[in-house]
């Protein structure tokens, strides 16, 4: 049994990060939804969408939403969940947060929350002379 | 406890299907396993940290390995280094 994840972002934010990932990992060790929101869908209707996929991914060990720009549309629908039991919500996603997590599949909730919030910022680097990595 | 040390061979240096590779290797071994690069220390079984030694091609990395299956895992890493994560 594993944490189930939700990627819900901006337009192809999420398949396109998934996409490299999987190109990575070779594989994706948890379960993974998508679900994009573009300037044309109705808030609600995405909620109640949400709502059917964490039913569906939670096995259990609860749900991680992830989403990208806080405040933003998609970050505002991944808020209403903010207070669902078994759910936790992380925005801000980017490639190394979702390696981070995909190194951990077995964790629990609160502890895979830590890592993609662990891994998100540990992505963020500014590369000096001693960091290039060619 | 186990040290080796490896050169990094593969065009690409220790990139992140590369340290994917070792994420999935080491993660079957009990022992602790941390790969060096001169003063950055990482968890083998991490693939941030193990991102985070910036390592490209012919870099020397130190291997240390230590726990009940020390001497598997460290074979098992070798031939990893040896076949350049299996990508050229």
């Amino acid at each position: 049994m594993k944490v189930g994840l939700l990627l819900l972002t901006h337009n192809d934010i999420g398949s396109q990060l998934l996409l490299a990932a999987k190109s990575i990992f070779g594989d994706t060790p948890s379960r993974v939804e998508l679900l994009s929101v573009d300037h044309y869908d109705q808030p609600n209707d995405v909620i109640h969408l949400a709502k059917q996929y964490v039913k569906v991914l939670d096995e259990g060990k609860g749900v991680l939403i992830l989403t990208d720009m806080f405040g933003s549309t998609p970050s505002n629908i991944a808020s209403e969940f903010s207070n669902v039991k078994n759910v936790e919500v992380v925005s801000g996603i980017n490639l190394s947060m979702l390696l981070n997590i995909f190194n951990y599949p077995t964790l629990s909730l609160a502890a895979l929350t830590k890592k993609a919030l662990d891994g998100g910022k540990q992505g963020i680097v500014k590369i000096n002379h001693e960091r290039k990595n060619i | 406890m186990k040290e080796k040390i490896f050169k990094i061979t593969n065009k690409l240096g220790l990139h992140a299907r590369a340290a994917a590779k070792i994420v999935a290797l080491t993660s079957k071994f009990k022992s602790k396993i941390t790969i060096t690069n001169g003063k950055k220390m990482a968890d083998a079984k991490s693939i941030m940290k193990i991102l985070m030694l910036a390592a490209p091609k012919n870099t020397a990395l130190k291997v240390n390995a230590n726990g009940k299956d020390e001497s598997q895992a460290m074979d098992a890493i070798e031939s990893l280094f040896i076949n350049k994560f299996d990508e050229e």
